[in-house]
């Protein structure tokens, strides 16, 4: 059986909030010397497909990226905790893409990389919460999809998943192939790689691809009038300062709070 | 006449005597022998270097008691026991020299004021101190005492064998009357009871006791590497080959690229010495009466994890396990070692400050921590958090909003405080290194703000690396993850290249031990000061002058990093001195001795998840605090600082005990 | 991929209608609203979507209330339950018959899903988690504003058309309700695909109320030392599931054993970030706004003015808790119904 998971190397979320700054005329977030990491809940989708691994004999998982060169960083995280196979999508440094672009250059991959089981995408980056792409790469595939699964096993060549949604838990089936998107819990962290595998795994050879190997071209990139155009990223305006709500007395504090709470459209 | 006397007197067909040595020393080298085979299957490791050194410390110790003492009424008997049995085993050297070598100082003015005067003394203090022993372990009964039968074999068996010694001299001056009787004071004095018996008939008892007095002698000799007898060899002989290191370098380097295995799992991937060190534990319970873990109430012990191993080592389980993984070859931890024992040890150092045999309890851990970390993967879900964030993040801070620069604004937000970046250009002489943990911690944000402010006001041409700082390493040390620790070193050493300063300024003692100590193992060579010594340094130049001197009543909390690690207990008592009106009170445990806030080895990220408050150890020094009534507890770790304001916080309802930093109260008090 | 053309006068802004046991959800109010709003600036009449099985026309007047304009219904039996491939099909027609310029959706677990395959068969532009939506002055410009990087920055992009967009939960207002609008009825009348196989549903495990996972839970109110005992804390757990929150603690309570370690948040315990942090009677210790400081709002309600949590918060009542915790609940209730 074979498994793609889909890895974005991004801007540490976790990142102190003093620390994040924005390029107004790059539209970009500042990176300088900022960690990146794998993408959390890429990191859910490859303990999943490890798990799956652990179970079932003859399972083979791809970690898949598209991205610069220090991507190689997550896909060496795949290898440490005994991905089988690495592969990079090498992304220009200057060339944006939007989820359009980026689940075509994934599809035109996993095409070639050939018959494919199961793909598993985290459910969105931690950079730009979009949550797009691995629907839309489902679309490009022409393959069912489940999002937000927690829980996944493969029953007689059957893919079986737990989705939460409001409300409960939904228990779906899907014949294979399939493509599903990962949300986080407790069963899903991602194990601590051992340190020798760790080692081994500068060792192993990553396979490579450019835009060109897969017959993409910047223009295919671009889906015609769809492309996302930013007009702008900025900064929240945001005063640390506490608002200590002032009443004469305890219902008048709890209504001006709710007031307030209403006009951020928190409640 | 010259005084000497006849040595065999009175003793027909002594060469039995012989074929009970033969007996002993075969049993004897036997015992050594097992124990030295189980000893050889650790692994290599050097101590046999700088012979004169470690000559020279042995003797010290074994010689002034420097670590026995400490517990008054032990040292005082054992000193008795102890330079008793040296003084007579001298003697029997003499005996034997002339007996088998026909050389013959046993004779005028030696044997009166040696072989006689100072024999009987050395007898009656070894009696002494075995009648102090024996009210020790059976009337007083220490908490820390273990006591089991051979115990009182070995206590009756030396007071037998000494009360014997002293009969046999009363019979036989009582048969002889040489004129030198008085010389030994106690024989004569037990020769007056033989006198009233017939001579025949107390040669035959004088006979009789010389042979019983022979066997149980040998006897005792033979028991010797099968009993707790054994520390008098082993013990000297560990202290020896101690590590000639300073306490700042905790744990050997690790040939990541090399080592077959990484940590160790199995008694035969420790060294031959640490294995050594098992055998070497005389049970004294010194070293779990001052850990901190077990002193806060947890079933822990120190002194439970060598005598576990050394169990394992023998061949036999302590705890009833079925499984065959109990047998020497298995693995020790959930075996010997329950699995959470493991992540307890604080890496304080108080276990291993009062072994009076030097044993090296820590490293024993890290080594087992590093095979479950590295090898295995498998470790604590709370001690996973800071590891993965410093392979992402450089701080082990996981979840902190916090940025390394933001105590830099002051605490109203605006104004920003002014320090010097360090940059490849510039030389300074001094490099503030914040770390990670008052960087990164709100409440200990103060602490670095603080020290800028006192560098500024005394002119200290200094500047930080801001962004540019990456953690130190050691919590990745400690925990067990040498590959990241090792990965963390280059890193700062790249940062250290790129920057010009003469003296590294830190303010938490963990960073300072590493910097001092442990960087030094990958030829890092840096100068290496703590804010304590600085600040006194600067108040002794003059360039920081204190006006305020605070009234309240204060108690210093000594790190373990500045204290036991590096021998730094004045500098922080002076600056508080000199900051207050004298109304400085010490805790029941400070000094060598003081008791770890519970932060260091990876316990400021343990769980306390089902941990009872009282068992925890910041609270029970939160306890200790408190006791002294002091207004004011100053610390210089912002570890212990952390900890102990949570400490604290956790039981002191009413507010009454303030935690600063001696930063903190030197600021105040400019 | 077809461009609609600019020129076509009255367009529509479509909105797929979320529903719940049959009735729509407030989400789905929420996006009625917040196309509503945009009603006058584009010249565009609010079109609401109901797929569903045969009963689901029985509510139109419900959207009518609501502001919707047009209400297209398909019914059939072969729409319950809900499979995304079908809602898919329906829509594409829809949309071929009305040719939108907006596409809105809910960004709840159905919507998020369904979007982004919708835009990319009809090749629209696609934005989601949009938590506003303006139209540049003078223009027909559609801006779409949305959180990235955690909440740290806003994103603003131009809508294309046409333009699919998923909108955050609780960032629009619905109309007042006024049962006097009307709204055209369009039933849609479409060949269902056969889809003999596909993903479908198994089986449905409803929730245990109390099961909200604090990691995920969009509003945590959160209890410390402050609450002073275990039958107090029940006082958080009322508002708790008032706001359909999840129950959090600083390691203070779990410590006293008023509620399990698994409730706690904080640097040893669960890191969370919600959109409303309620923190009742915690400190603010580091440890503890390590694990929530990530809360898009906090709200602090403590007695001791000094408590660091009031520098983290963005709200806060002074004030004993005991006086402040049942009337908050009362008024929340009344809020949120």
């Amino acid at each position: 059986m074979k498994i793609v998971v889909c890895m974005k190397h991004i801007l540490d979320p976790e990142l102190p909030p003093s620390s994040f700054e924005i390029e107004p005329e790059k539209k970009q977030a500042k990176i300088g010397k900022h960690a990146f990491v794998l993408n959390p809940y890429d990191e859910n989708a490859l303990e999943m497909a490890l798990q799956l691994k652990e179970k079932k004999e003859d399972v083979q998982i791809t970690a898949l990226v598209y991205g610069e060169t220090k991507a190689e960083e997550s896909l060496r995280r795949a290898l440490g905790v005994l991905a089988d196979e690495a592969v990079h999508i090498v992304q220009e440094t200057e060339q944006q893409t939007d989820a359009y672009g980026t689940a075509k250059v994934l599809a035109a991959c996993i095409n070639a990389i050939g018959p494919v089981d199961l793909i598993m995408c985290g459910r969105m980056a931690g950079d730009w919460d979009a949550g797009l792409v691995g629907s839309l790469l489902a679309e490009a595939l022409a393959l069912p999809s489940v999002c937000f699964i927690s829980g996944l096993e493969i029953i007689e060549g059957r893919l079986r998943v737990s989705r939460q949604v409001e409300g409960g838990t939904e228990i779906l089936e899907s014949p294979l192939p399939v493509l599903v998107t990962v949300t986080n819990d407790e069963s899903n962290v991602l194990r601590i790689a051992k340190v020798r595998d760790v080692m081994k795994a500068h060792r192993k050879p990553i396979q490579q691809y450019t835009l060109k190997d897969l017959d993409v071209s910047v223009s295919d990139l671009e889906q015609q009038g769809a492309y996302e155009e930013l007009r702008d990223l900025y900064l929240p305006v945001q005063d640390n300062v506490c608002e200590i709500i002032e009443g004469e007395g305890p219902e008048e504090k709890i209504d001006a709070l709710l007031t307030k709470l209403k006009a951020q459209k928190i409640l | 006449m010259e005084p000497t006397r006849e040595i065999y007197w009175n003793i027909a067909n002594y060469g039995y005597l012989y074929v009970l040595l033969l007996i002993t020393v075969a049993i004897f080298s036997r015992g050594v022998y097992r124990r030295y085979r189980a000893w050889m299957i650790g692994q290599e490791e050097k101590r046999f270097d700088q012979i004169l050194q470690r000559l020279i410390i042995t003797l010290k110790h074994v010689f002034v008691h420097i670590r026995i003492i400490r517990y008054p009424y032990s040292g005082a008997f054992h000193f008795l026991m102890f330079g008793g049995m040296v003084l007579l085993f001298f003697g029997t050297v003499v005996v034997f020299l002339k007996a088998d070598f026909g050389l013959d100082i046993m004779h005028g003015g030696f044997y009166l004021y040696f072989q006689s005067l100072a024999l009987d003394l050395a007898g009656v203090s070894a009696l002494l101190g075995i009648i102090m022993a024996g009210a020790q372990r059976y009337v007083r009964k220490p908490g820390r005492y273990r006591t089991e039968i051979p115990d009182a074999v070995i206590l009756m068996g030396l007071f037998v064998l000494v009360s014997t010694g002293f009969l046999i001299e009363g019979a036989r001056l009582s048969v002889i009357q040489d004129s030198w009787a008085r010389w030994s004071p106690v024989g004569h004095f037990i020769s007056g009871f033989f006198n009233s018996t017939n001579a025949d008939v107390t040669a035959g008892i004088h006979r009789l006791l010389w042979w019983f007095h022979l066997t149980l002698a040998l006897a005792l000799f033979a028991y010797v590497p099968y009993s707790k007898l054994f520390h008098f060899l082993l013990g000297p002989l560990n202290i020896f080959l101690q590590s000639m290191e300073p306490k700042g370098i905790t744990v050997k380097r690790l040939d990541i690229e090399t080592a077959e295995k990484f940590g160790a799992q199995i008694l035969p991937d420790f060294s031959w010495k640490q294995l050594f060190d098992l055998d070497a534990c005389t049970e004294c319970g010194r070293c779990q009466d001052n850990c901190p873990v077990t002193m806060a109430g947890k079933s822990f012990s120190p002194r439970e994890v060598i005598l576990g191993m050394r169990e394992q080592l023998r061949g036999s389980g302590r705890r009833e396990k079925e499984n065959d993984e109990s047998q020497p070859m298995g693995p020790l931890i959930g075996n010997t070692l329950p699995e959470d024992w493991l992540w307890l040890c604080r890496t304080c150092r108080a276990c291993m400050e009062e072994c009076p045999v030097f044993i090296e309890v820590i490293p024993k851990f890290v080594e087992l921590r590093r095979f479950q970390v590295m090898e295995e993967a498998d470790y604590p879900k709370t001690l996973q958090a800071p590891i993965e964030s410093l392979e992402s993040r450089g701080h082990p801070y996981r979840g902190t909003t916090t940025s390394r620069t933001d105590w830099l604004r002051n605490g109203d937000g605006d104004t920003d405080i002014d320090v010097f970046m360090l940059n490849d250009s510039t030389a300074v002489d001094v490099l503030y290194w914040v770390g990670c943990t008052t960087a990164l911690n709100e409440e200990n944000m103060g602490i670095a703000r603080n020290i800028c402010a006192l560098l500024k006001t005394a002119g200290v041409s200094f500047g930080i690396l801001g962004d540019d700082e990456f953690c130190c390493g050691e919590p990745a040390r400690r925990i067990g993850n040498e590959y990241l620790f090792e990965t963390m070193v280059r890193q700062n050493m790249e940062t250290f290249s790129n920057c010009k300063f003469k003296t590294l300024l830190t303010n938490c003692p963990h960073c300072f031990n590493m910097f001092k100590h442990e960087y030094s193992q990958f030829g890092v060579e840096l100068q290496v000061v703590h804010h304590s010594e600085f600040l006194l340094k600067l108040i002794n130049e003059k360039t920081l002058n204190i006006n305020d001197k605070k009234t309240e009543m204060m108690t210093y909390h000594d790190p373990c990093y500045l204290g036991r690690y590096n021998d730094i207990y004045a500098a922080p008592r002076d600056v508080i001195d000199i900051a207050s009106a004298g109304n400085r009170i010490e805790m029941d445990r400070s000094g060598d001795r003081s008791f770890c806030c519970g932060g260091g080895g990876g316990g400021a990220w343990l769980s306390e998840e089902g941990e009872p408050v009282p068992e925890r150890v910041n609270v029970a020094r939160a306890e200790q605090a408190l006791a002294t009534g002091a207004s004011t507890m100053v610390t210089a770790c912002p570890f212990c600082m952390m900890m102990m304001r949570d400490g604290i916080n956790t039981i002191d309802d009413a507010g009454t005990l303030e935690v600063v930093d001696l930063a903190q109260l030197i600021g105040e008090s400019i | 991929m077809t461009i609609v053309n600019e020129g076509a006068v009255m367009s529509e802004i479509l909105v797929y209608c979320s529903q719940k046991n049959g009735r729509v959800t407030k989400a789905g109010f929420e996006a009625l609203g917040a196309a509503q709003a945009l009603v006058e600036s584009l010249e565009c009449a609010v079109g609401a979507v109901l797929i569903g099985g045969e009963g689901v026309g029985e509510h139109v007047q419900e959207l009518a209330a609501y502001g919707a304009q047009k209400i297209y219904v398909c019914a059939n039996q072969h729409l319950e339950p809900y499979r995304p491939e079908m809602h898919l099909h329906v829509l594409e027609e829809i949309f071929n018959q009305v040719k939108p310029r907006l596409l809105l959706f809910i960004a709840d677990s159905n919507g998020r899903e369904l979007a982004p395959r919708m835009a990319f068969r009809i090749g629209a532009g696609i934005a989601s988690e949009c938590i506003d939506l303006s139209v540049t002055e003078g223009t027909s410009e559609v801006l779409i504003h949305k959180p990235v990087y955690g909440g740290k920055a806003i994103a603003q992009m131009v809508a294309k058309s046409p333009q699919v967009i998923t909108l955050r939960e609780r960032c629009f207002e619905p109309l007042e309700k006024d049962d006097s609008r009307r709204a055209d009825t369009v039933p849609i009348d479409v060949a269902l695909p056969e889809i003999s196989d596909g993903v479908q549903l198994v089986e449905f495990v409803e929730e245990e109320f109390t099961g909200v996972k604090l990691e995920e839970a969009q509003i945590i109110v959160s209890g410390g030392r402050g609450i002073g005992g275990k039958d107090q804390f029940k006082a958080i757990e009322e508002l708790a599931e008032t706001l359909k929150a999840a129950v959090g603690s600083s390691r203070a309570a779990v410590d006293a054993g008023w509620v399990p370690p698994s409730f706690q948040v904080g640097q040893t315990g669960k890191i969370v970030a919600p959109d409303l942090y309620v923190a009742v009677g915690i400190s603010g210790a580091s440890q503890h706004l390590a694990g929530m400081s990530g809360s898009k709002c906090i709200v602090a309600i403590n007695k001791d003015p000094d408590a660091p949590i009031f520098k983290a918060a963005q709200f806060g009542i002074v004030e004993d808790y005991k006086k402040i915790l049942p009337g908050l609940k009362t008024k929340v209730k009344e809020l949120l119904s």
